[in-house]
């Protein structure tokens, strides 16, 4: 009968029970639809610039991120690639065997970053492939070479040109040799695209004279937040004693910094939604405990116990509260799954300058249930934070007071 | 005769520090059971004082108030509220039901939180409601009832909990005469048939000739106690 009592009590003013369970059911969307995007923006652009760049983690040989030199090159064991295969939250790896070489093409010389990958695997990862203007992907057994269109612009090559190569091999050896180009490849970062040149693992390994030799294997991850664990998995291999795991932020400590900043902007933004929800929310619990404190008076001179009306009055707001909560990510799940299909895509300009970071214009919101959780939780607890005032009014009831209000 | 309430020198004093205000000032009051007791006087005399402090709504300044062998000035604020249960009814002015409660659970209320079970609730609160002439109305809610059925509703809950006496505050003062008179004479069969004891304050002097003891109160003292044959 308590219950019926709170129940019913939601029913005897509709219209102010309505627009109270529809502002919890608003803040709710809100909250959801800031947070979603907030955090698929900035997922996609840490998996944007990360895929294309360092990986989530990456494993080399204890100290090649000190000294990014040939000579500090590691070869895989199989419980290594055991695992990497085996990882459910690893969405592919890719081996590289990176140094620096001089390429010359008639009479230009220009210094290069060699990359040597495994074409496929390398392309689930960066989605390479997509990026080339002209001619034909890499396949493993290729002796050829793909490079950057802003370097064969330099160098004035053509597809099918040969570059040649000069560089250091692998503890002092020389290596020299000259690959056909077999594509051209755009990239949006410029300094990259002004130095990049790919060419199959083996053909890497055999010029720099480097036999089964990585200087890094880099992973993909399904999800950002599996990071720490993934990595303190890989560490408790066999192996892990000569190589060193590191995940994005310790490799790309500026993206992190401005990931943490703009977050702290944007928390900011949905606290202030937060205060700006509480007033309203306070405003009719205000009007509640007004209009009812004759009742109240009642309740308390006939025998009711204080603490058993806070209880009902209390159900009463969680109850309007949950419908509200519900209400809104009921809402709020189709809108987002609306712009997850079709997400919002930058034109003009400002995809230019997305682009020119090498990452896509668009801005798709993330869908993790954690999102919808935390925001129906927050709004939730926001209100029974707010149920203290008539917690509060009611301990203080006078009764006297309330029969004559 | 069963002693009911037993007050002793009451005073009540308003803004003590400032302009004192003697609502009222020391009072003797004994009710035995049965009685059926009108309490009348000028507005202002201190009915309703009177009443909230024989009813453990509210603390005198000074006196005693004994309801059976406990002397209610002495209880906490939440003994109070559980004597209050057990043992007084109330009626008020007006406004005295659960607006979202029909008659029936107006009435089981004060029962449920006297830990009833449900069929005995269920069965007091239907033969009280008949009592009170409501049998036709029990599922009513009190925005469906008028005033005159409103009252009755809240009489039908003060004797749920089988108190030792009821206080009624002014019960007629928002009913039409007929009501009143109505209400009164239900009242009266109450206090007959099931020795209940009432004590009640009103302006209304056809009310008055009904009550079987009229205790006058002027400028909170007791100016007359008398006995009235019908
Ligand atoms: N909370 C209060 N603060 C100060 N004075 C009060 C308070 N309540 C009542 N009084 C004063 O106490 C006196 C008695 O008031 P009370 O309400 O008991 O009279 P009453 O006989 O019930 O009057 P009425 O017939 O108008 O209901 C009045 O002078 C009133 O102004
Ligand atoms: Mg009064």
């Amino acid at each position: 009968m308590y219950l019926q009592l709170a129940w019913r009590n939601i029913w005897r003013n509709r219209r102010r029970s309505l627009i109270t369970m529809a502002s919890v059911m608003f803040a709710v969307i809100l909250a959801i639809i800031m947070k979603s995007m907030i955090t698929g923006v900035w997922g996609k652009m840490i998996q944007d610039v990360v895929s294309f760049s360092s990986g989530y983690i990456q494993i080399h040989k204890t100290g090649y991120w000190a000294e990014q030199s040939i000579d500090n090159a590691f070869a895989t064991d199989s419980a290594l690639i055991h695992t990497l295969n085996s990882n459910k939250a690893i969405t592919s790896w890719s081996p590289r065997l990176e140094s620096f070489s001089l390429a010359s093409v008639g009479e230009k010389t220009k210094g290069v970053f060699i990359n040597g990958i495994d074409p496929d695997k390398e392309n689930t990862g960066t989605k390479l492939a997509s990026k080339i203007v002209a001619g034909n992907y890499l396949q493993p057994t290729d002796r050829s070479v793909m490079v950057a269109e802003g370097l064969a612009q330099h160098l004035k090559l053509k597809l099918y040109d040969t570059l040649i190569l000069l560089g250091q091999g692998y503890h002092g050896n020389m290596a020299a040799a000259q690959f056909p180009v077999k594509a051209i490849v755009h990239l949006g970062v410029v300094e990259l695209n002004q130095s990049m040149v790919w060419m199959p693992l083996q053909a890497c390994q055999n010029y720099f004279t480097a036999d089964r030799m990585l200087t890094s294997v880099s992973v993909m991850l399904k999800n950002n937040n599996d990071m720490d664990e993934v990595k303190t998995q890989l560490l408790a291999l066999p192996l892990a004693a000569t190589y060193e795991v590191m995940n994005w932020k310790e490799m790309l400590p500026e993206l992190d910094q401005m990931v943490e900043g703009d977050s702290a902007a944007h928390f900011l933004v949905i606290y202030v939604l937060y205060f700006v929800i509480s007033f309203g929310i306070f405003g009719t619990l205000l009007m509640m405990m007004n209009e009812r404190m004759h009742e109240f008076g009642i309740l308390l001179a006939i025998g009711m116990k204080k603490h058993i009306m806070c209880v009902v009055t209390v159900v009463e707001i969680i109850i309007l509260s949950m419908i509200g909560v519900i209400a809104g990510t009921v809402v709020a799940l189709p809108i987002l799954l609306y712009f997850h299909q079709n997400p919002i895509t930058f034109t003009g300009e400002l995809a230019k300058v997305y682009e020119g970071f090498g990452m896509e214009a668009v801005l798709p919101p993330a869908l993790q249930p954690e999102i919808f959780l935390s925001q129906a939780y927050t709004v939730f607890v926001l209100v029974l934070l707010l149920s203290f005032y008539p917690i509060y009014k009611i301990m203080r009831l006078k009764i006297i007071q309330a029969l004559n209000s | 005769m069963k002693t009911v309430i037993d007050a002793h020198e009451i005073s009540k004093v308003y803004n003590p520090d400032t302009i004192p205000v003697y609502a009222v000032n020391g009072v003797h009051l004994h009710v035995d059971e049965g009685e059926f007791i009108a309490l009348v006087g000028p507005s202002g005399s201190g009915k309703t004082t009177l009443l909230n402090i024989i009813g453990g709504l509210d603390y005198p300044s000074s006196g005693h108030v004994k309801i059976g062998d406990v002397d209610i000035t002495e209880l906490s604020e939440n003994k109070l509220i559980d004597f209050r249960l057990r043992n007084i009814g109330f009626v008020f002015q007006a406004f005295n039901l659960i607006p979202v409660l029909t008659a029936k659970e107006n009435v089981e209320f004060v029962m449920l939180m006297q830990k009833k079970s449900k069929h005995e609730r269920s069965e007091r609160s239907e033969t009280l409601l008949k009592e009170v002439g409501l049998a036709d109305k029990m599922n009513c809610r009190p925005a469906e009832l008028s005033g005159g059925q409103q009252q009755r509703v809240a009489v039908a809950r003060a004797l749920a909990s089988k108190p030792r006496f009821v206080l009624a505050d002014e019960p007629t003062a928002n009913l039409d005469s007929v009501s009143a008179g109505n209400l009164l004479d239900m009242m009266a069969r109450l206090n007959k048939e099931e020795k209940m004891t009432f004590i009640f304050s009103t302006h209304d002097q056809r009310v008055i000739d009904k009550a079987r003891r009229v205790i006058t109160l002027v400028d909170g003292k007791v100016h007359s106690d008398i006995k009235q044959t019908e």
